[in-house]
This record gives C-alpha cells, structure tokens and sequence, in this order.
C-alpha cells in the first residue's frame, strides 16, 4: 500500500507545527526571566567544608554550578552569607574557572560571582570569547542579566580584543 | 625410724598444703563465675551526665535504658544528646537525636542510630541514619548518606565529620548542594520542634 505524497505533506505539517513555537510578548519574556532566575542553583562537588564561626562554606574538587543561565566550574569555590541576614550573596571560584552563559564562554583564575545582581566579575588573566570576538585584559566584568561585557585593563595587562571576521553578533 | 618420721612429715605438709590453698581456689572459681553473669540495670526516663575535670562532659535525654555493668555500656531508646561547643558567654549548643542509642562509658563515645539528627543554633540540620559523638575529642563522625540543611539550601553527600569545637562541618564525597531561598526557614523551624 502506497502512501499519497499529500497525506505524507499532511503528517509533515503537523509534526513541524506542533513543534513551532510563537515569539513571546515582552511580559512572556519577563515571565520566563522571572522563573530562571527563581529557578534553584545547583552545586556540585567532591567535598564540602562549613565554618560556622566565619559564615563560610568551601566545596573543593571538580566543582560545577549550575544555573539555567550559566555554568561554572572551577577547582574550588568559597561561599559566604551575611550573618545577619542569613542570606548568600557571593560565590568565589578559584582556579582553572571555566564560565558558559547562553552567549559567552570564559576562563580565569579566579571569578567572583555576585548572585543578586547576576554579575561576573573575573580576574587573574581572564580571557572571555563573545559574539565572535575574543577578549583579554586584567578585569572581565560579565552581566549575566543584560548579556554585556565590559573588559578592563590596567598596567600590566591592557585590553586586547581579537575580531573573528564572520563571528555572530 | 627416721624413714617413718620423715613419711609422717611429709603428708602433714601436702595436708597443710590443700588445707591452705582450697579455700584460695574456690574463691577464684567464685569470682570467675561471676564474672561470667552480667548485671542489667533497667531504667525509664534517663537523664545522663558525665563529668569531667573541665566539668559537665556530656548529658543526655533517653525515654528508656538498660545498663550492662560488664560491658560499660548503656543502651538507650529515643535518644537525645546536648553537645556543647565553647566556654562562658559564647557557649553554643548542638544537639544529636535519634531512635537507638549506645553509650561506651570507657570510650567515651555515644553511638545513635535511626532517624539520626545534628541541629545547630546557627540553624544548620544534618540527617543521616548513624552518627558516633566522641565526648572526649568532641567530634561528631558518620559514615552514611548525610542531608544538611542550611542557610545556603539543600545539601546531600556521603559521610561527615562535625568539629564541635571548631564549628566546622565537612561533607566528605559526592556532595550536591541545591540553593533555594526557603531552606533557611525550614531549619529554623525544625530547631524550634
């Protein structure tokens, strides 16, 4: 039994249909920015330390983080909360730290990320590559939030941009 | 003659000899015996203390206990242990919950079994199914699945180490920790129950 190039265009259509997704409205997209950054943090790693007394926690060995919006791993990582508040604000990543967010890739050697205002602050030879162009200099500033990056140099290491001809902006 | 005397003197000596040492065996032979028996002591509602030099070691809770006397040992039901850590103004506690309970009263150790809790003032609360509190060394050890939760979310691993002094808790393997806002308030309120 042969199958009619009609009803196979038919069955086609409807699979590709259902699969189409309509373009949110800006409050669609607030919504859905709104729930990533609700969405938990996931922390993973071989062994975790808590100091008590310095409000401090430090996971070590093959540590990864875990945000719909970005991914981080680093060799270890600080955690500090305000003692009064009981809340986290920072998590520090040290060594070989390797940063992917839905736009950029990066690396340093320490990377101190600021969980409230959803910023990447990256230090000890940071390199970020972001829309085709490769960054270097002695500070990498990253908004997770407005997908910016500002690349900061100083006396010992000034800025160096690489533009890939053909890189997506 | 003097074989005679000298066969007379000899058995007086071998029955000065067991007139002497019988009743020195049959002590022993007492004392052996019970060693062999133990003695149990059973108790409802206990409320344990040990003190120390530098004062109160440990003290415990336990709706019921049985005390053996040859092993140094106290097996408790419905435990609950108060760890303190520091001294005078910032004196912290700690307390270790759990079903079963066993204290080695030479070795200083309390060993808690089943449904096991570690709750700190500062709001931190570990689960695990065993944990060993060392009241010499003031060190909490368990080799299981632990759960600690804490003002920075939810975290999972496989055994644990608690300084009680230091105030430092390590998690030893496999640890994934889940950042969520509403862990602080579920720790506060469990150390309230």
């Amino acid at each position: 039994m042969r199958c009619s190039p009609l009803i196979l265009l038919v069955i086609f259509a409807s699979i590709s249909l259902s699969r189409w997704a309509w373009p949110l409205d800006p409050a669609q997209w607030e919504k859905k920015d709104k729930e990533l950054a609700e969405s938990p943090t996931v922390l993973t790693a071989d062994s975790m330390e808590i100091r008590l007394d310095e409000s401090l926690i430090r996971y070590k060995g093959n540590v990864r983080v875990r945000q719909p919006k970005y991914l981080l791993d680093a060799q270890e990582m600080e955690l500090r909360w305000d003692p009064q508040t009981r809340k986290i604000k920072q998590l520090l990543a040290k060594g070989k730290v390797r940063m992917e967010t839905e736009d950029a890739t990066g690396s340093c050697g320490l990377a101190l990320v600021d969980l409230e205002k959803e910023v990447i602050e990256m230090t000890e030879h940071p390199k970020m590559v972001q829309g085709g162009e490769h960054v270097e200099g002695e500070r990498i500033v990253y908004s997770i939030r407005a997908k910016r990056s500002t690349v900061l140099g100083g006396k010992e290491r000034r800025v160096r941009t690489l533009v890939v001809p053909g890189g997506t902006k | 003659m003097p074989r005679k005397r000298a066969t007379v003197v000899l058995i007086g000596f071998m029955a000065w000899l067991f007139a002497t040492t019988r009743p020195q065996a049959e002590e022993a032979e007492k004392e052996r015996s019970s060693a062999d028996l133990d003695t149990y002591v059973q108790i409802k509602g206990v409320h344990f203390q040990e003190f120390g030099e530098s004062g109160l070691t440990v003290e415990l809770w336990s709706s019921s206990g049985k005390y053996s006397r040859r092993g140094e040992s106290l097996e408790l039901e419905g435990v609950k242990v108060l760890v303190r850590s520091g001294s005078g103004q910032s004196k912290k506690m700690m307390e270790l919950r759990g079903k079963r309970g066993n204290v080695q009263l030479e070795e200083k150790l309390v060993t808690v079994k089943g449904d096991v809790q570690v709750i700190t003032e500062d709001g931190y609360e570990l689960q695990t199914d065993e944990a060993t509190y060392s009241y010499e060394t003031r060190e909490i050890e368990g080799p299981g699945p632990v759960k600690v939760i804490g003002p920075e979310g939810v975290t999972t691993g496989v055994g644990f180490h608690v300084w009680v002094e230091e105030k430092v808790v390590l998690v030893h393997r496999s640890v994934e920790t889940i950042l969520e806002p509403g862990a602080i308030q579920k720790a506060k309120e469990k150390l309230k129950e």
